[in-house]
């Protein structure tokens, strides 16, 4: 009976677990097996909201880069924060060294993404459905992100910030 | 046979692709990628980086070889050569593809480019696809006005 009523209750814990992120198939996280494990288990953790349990794991990760540590323990802040999260299948996209990006993935720069969602950055809905969302920043360079379904899937830096009407002009 | 330069078949890819998602107006993945693929004459495309993956694509197509990231930062449209209506559509198949590779296969796009599959001397898997890239092509030869990109 005892048995039967954790499952049960094991059950509706689980259940109550609203994912924040974009669920664990969806996510791309190479790299040697046993940080592998560990990586999955961090977004697992976040994607649950048991940002605690995500940072022990994050504990266990010894051998993990310091930047990558960086990034998680900025994935795990923006999850308690209730940022925007990214698509992480969107990751390649949205960061390399192209006109307009962050060539690299740090902390900092998923940072400057993911504030600038909010209501007094929102510029329009695009066309295709896309949410876009701007700021400037002290440097004068432009953040822009476009938001689609509670998700983050492209954003950049503009050297020169462009108009509002620039940012939402489809054809 | 009547040729276009890389701006102009850049301008006829986005006529095809908008042409395309105007069939449902669904918001999904062919809306987004139509989002950042946009183009303002004299701005840009507004994923800054899509127009420069176009040069690199297109330079690619002509010369055989790779182009780095930091390359294709540097290539300007004045650099290519112009494209013919076949060699336009291999472009164009080729940008969307690298981008459906990048974002991680996205459904509604791989479903687009199994449509749009090209097959030098058959056409495209779908005919109905190069009957739109044709008037895509006129469309935006009849609509010449337009001033070079970056």
């Amino acid at each position: 009976m005892r048995n039967w009523m954790s499952v049960v209750l094991m059950s509706v814990a689980m259940a109550a677990c609203h994912p924040r992120y974009v669920p664990l198939d969806e996510r791309g996280v190479g790299g040697s097996g046993g940080l592998d494990s560990i990586r999955a288990r961090i977004l697992a953790c976040i994607a649950a909201r048991n940002y605690d349990q995500a940072r022990e794991y994050l504990k266990l990760a010894a051998n993990m880069a310091d930047d990558e540590v960086a990034r998680f323990e900025q994935m795990i802040s923006a999850g308690e924060r209730g940022l925007v999260p990214f698509l992480e299948k969107a990751l390649p996209h949205i960061f390399r060294a192209k006109p307009g990006h962050f060539p690299v993935e740090t902390a900092a720069a998923r940072e400057l993404i993911q504030v600038t969602v909010t209501e007094a950055n929102f510029v329009g809905i695009r066309a295709g459905g896309s949410t876009v969302y701007q700021r400037i920043l002290d440097t004068g360079a432009q953040v822009w992100v476009y938001v689609f379904e509670g998700a983050i899937r492209d954003a950049g830096l503009n050297a020169v910030p462009r108009t509002a009407e620039q940012l939402l002009k489809s054809r | 046979m009547t040729t276009m330069e890389p701006e102009q078949a850049y301008r006829a890819m986005m006529t095809f692709l908008w042409g395309l998602w105007d069939r449902t107006k669904q918001p999904g993945e062919l809306g987004i990628f139509c989002d950042m693929c946009s183009y303002i004459p004299g701005v840009g495309t507004a994923d800054p980086a899509m127009w420069y993956d176009w040069l690199a694509v297109v330079k690619t197509l002509q010369t055989g070889l790779p182009v780095s990231d930091a390359e294709s930062a540097t290539l300007t449209p004045a650099a290519l050569k112009p494209l013919d209506s076949e060699k336009g559509y291999i472009a164009m198949l080729e940008f969307i593809r690298e981008y459906w590779e990048r974002v991680g296969r996205p459904a509604e796009i791989g479903d687009l480019l199994g449509q749009m599959r090209y097959t030098p001397g058959a056409g495209t898997a779908e005919p109905e696809m190069w009957k739109r890239w044709l008037a895509a092509m006129e469309e935006v030869r009849a609509n010449p006005s337009s001033t070079s990109n970056a």
